[in-house]
């Protein structure tokens, strides 16, 4: 008779896995805790008391300020165009992983190492091309002229992950479906968009939080405040209030905070996510 | 009433891997026909040309008289049950023996009624509202056996279906898949096993399918008959070593004379210690020429007999299963072990001598290129 153990790490091990465990949460925990504490002091609290020091009392009016002068607009701006961006993304490059994954078809390999390769490409090359282009069909300095970009520079990473979760589908249910009665379309919408529910989850996490960030694109393509996205706010922001530290670092707060919601319901799919291109089932 | 018919059917994959060779074959109206043969002989594969999920490289395919060459899968009347179940994940047991009815935009209250009927026959009823992965095995198997049930086709086919069931639900489930057979009687069956004892079980006709350079040499049928036919009069050495377990014994000999009703085999490396009288009417062999005996473990009778055709040889091991035991004998040199099946109370023993007869009734002679020698008067 065998038994099964699992090995733990002897106690020295878990000693430096828990000191660099809590070494890396300090690193990625304590900026965010600076910068929602300053945001909260008062102009002189952060002049007369000490970097990390608490406030003295929590003062809410950078806030209250920031929502009155703007800040709503460029929300809504990164919301449209975040919230058009991932649906166009999750619709082409599901039906593109479906397709590369499982239907056979000329040059179907090379396409996909094609898409593939495209990741490598950096973005920045593309930036003048695409003003260029923007500013040839009259789209830009509209929210609309962000949505085109950002679809584009996402696919390559959206279909790579979906046709890994789509490949470990078993064949058996596409034959299942076949017999009975489904075509190609139907067998994508009835079997497989449902089973990869959580391939879909995490690109459409994966994209958010990397289009909610995006900068350059916003910073290029647009150029007036009603048609900016949040990541530039900063940037406008930045000259409005840049002598009041606190206000700055409540822009920066506000910003992050819906990537904070997302990341504290979703982490567990990001991290999924994240593993999907590297394991093969 | 459907009549499958497969005439000089071909299978090759790119890259010009022959799998199937002229197959010709007809599954008659109602019949359990079961693809039987070893892995890679592409039984699964010639399952899947009738079911339409592999192409055909050459020949016809006609179901129900109709050629169904290119016919996509959804349109040829077929369900399957897959070795692996194939149950869609996130659907109820009730969608997934509905889903292919919807499909086929079948008015509810009928699709209701099907499923409903299927889950009463397969008792499954209180699990209709479960998802696949709350079902055990069996359960799972009942609900894919389901969903073929409720479309209501022409031909079931089915795939390995028992192989990922434990043994003793493999014996439950496959009285089941006859009773199933019995009641649907207007449907023909294909099904496809590597288990001779669930072919032999369930068969009103076996396929015999060879691989390799038996396949490209002969093609790829080996032999097509009844469970009893393959058993009794295997065509060649093939079907003569595949079906029975243990396989049949085989020893090489010289036809020392050959009469009527009599033939005196000299068996290789016996040096006229073992001189076998085979008195069976079998289609003469030349004097002098090589011939391969074969004889089934069951049939070998222990003791001399009247001495006319025994062989002794050393026990190198014993089986006991209570009912019966296995004697493992040497084999003759270069041979393989010869067995025979004894009654649960041998006393034989590894390192003892023991005789045993061959009863001429059971033997089976072969030429010398592997083909049966037919008997007169079978």
């Amino acid at each position: 008779m065998t038994t099964l153990t699992l090995t733990q790490p002897r106690l020295p091990t878990r000693g430096v896995i828990w000191t660099l465990a809590l070494a890396w949460l300090a690193v990625t925990l304590l900026p965010l805790v600076f910068v929602v504490f300053t945001s909260l002091k008062s102009q002189q609290d952060t002049f007369d008391s000490p970097v990390w020091a608490l406030p003295s009392h929590f003062d809410w009016s950078h806030y209250a300020g920031i929502l009155q002068s703007g800040f709503l607009t460029y929300l809504r701006n990164s919301l449209f165009v975040v919230g058009a961006s991932v649906t166009l993304i999750l619709v082409i490059s599901a039906m593109a992983a479906y397709a590369l994954a499982r239907l056979k078809f000329r040059f179907n390999k090379p396409l996909f190492g094609l898409i593939v390769a495209a990741m490598i490409v950096p973005l920045h090359i593309t930036l003048v091309p695409i003003y260029l282009m923007t500013k040839g069909i009259g789209l830009y300095d509209t929210p609309f002229a962000l949505i085109g970009p950002y679809v584009a520079m996402s696919l390559p990473v959206s279909i790579f992950i979906l046709a890994e979760f789509m490949r470990q589908i078993p064949r058996e249910l596409e034959e299942a479906a076949q017999l009975d009665g489904c075509g190609p379309f139907a067998i994508f919408r009835k079997v497989f968009l449902p089973l990869s529910g959580p391939g879909v989850a995490t690109v459409a996490i994966y994209n958010g939080i990397h289009l909610w960030n995006e900068f350059i694109f916003a910073y290029v393509l647009t150029s007036s405040p009603g048609t900016r996205t949040l990541p530039l706010s900063l940037w406008d922001f930045q000259g409005e209030y840049s002598s009041n530290i606190p206000a700055m670092l409540a822009v920066v707060t506000l910003t992050s905070l819906p990537l904070i919601v997302a990341y504290a319901f979703g982490q567990e799919r990001i991290v999924k996510g994240m593993m999907a291109g590297s394991l093969k089932g | 009433m459907t009549q499958i018919t497969l005439k000089s059917v071909h299978k090759t994959y790119d890259g010009g891997i022959q799998v199937i060779r002229n197959v010709d074959l007809d599954i008659g109206a109602g019949e359990f026909c079961v693809f039987l043969g070893p892995s890679g002989c592409g039984k699964s594969t010639l399952l899947r040309m009738v079911a339409g999920l592999e192409s055909i490289s050459a020949g016809d395919l006609h179901i129900g008289g109709v050629r169904m060459n290119e016919v996509p899968p959804a349109h040829r009347e077929v369900a399957m049950v897959f070795q692996n179940y194939a149950l869609y994940p996130h659907m109820s047991l009730y969608e997934n023996m509905a889903f292919g009815l919807r499909q086929a935009k079948v008015a509810k209250p009928e699709i209701d009624k099907r499923v409903q009927e299927a889950a009463r026959i397969l008792q499954i009823t209180h699990l209709l509202d479960r998802l696949p992965k709350a079902l055990s095995g069996g359960q799972r198997q009942r609900v894919a056996i389901g969903r073929a049930i409720v479309r209501q086709p022409n031909v079931f086919l089915f795939d390995e279906p028992l192989s990922n069931l434990d043994a003793a639900l493999r014996v439950h489930m496959r009285t089941e898949i006859a009773r199933l057979h019995r009641d649907f009687k207007r449907a023909s069956t294909i099904y496809v096993t590597h288990d001779q004892i669930e072919a032999m079980a369930l068969a009103d006709k076996i396929v015999l399918l060879r691989a390799g350079k038996g396949m490209l040499d002969h093609g790829s049928v080996a032999q097509v008959g009844s469970p009893m036919d393959l058993y009794h009069r295997p065509r060649d050495l093939f079907v003569a070593g595949f079906i029975g377990s243990p396989r049949m014994n085989f020893l090489s000999a010289t036809v020392a004379s050959a009469e009527r009703g009599q033939i005196t085999l000299q068996v290789d490396g016996s040096a006229g210690a073992d001189r076998l009288l085979v008195a069976a009417d079998f289609a003469l062999p030349a004097a002098g020429s090589r011939v391969t005996l074969g004889v089934r473990p069951e049939h070998l009778a222990p003791g001399a007999g009247d001495g006319s055709a025994a062989i002794t040889r050393r026990v190198r091991q014993v089986e006991h299963f209570g009912e019966h035991s296995y004697v493992y004998l040497d084999g003759a040199e270069g041979d393989e072990d010869f067995i025979a099946k004894v009654t649960g109370h041998s006393t034989a023993r590894p390192g003892d001598n023991e005789t045993f007869s061959i009863p001429s009734s059971a033997c089976h002679l072969f030429d010398s290129a592997g083909f049966a020698l037919s008997r007169m008067h079978a």
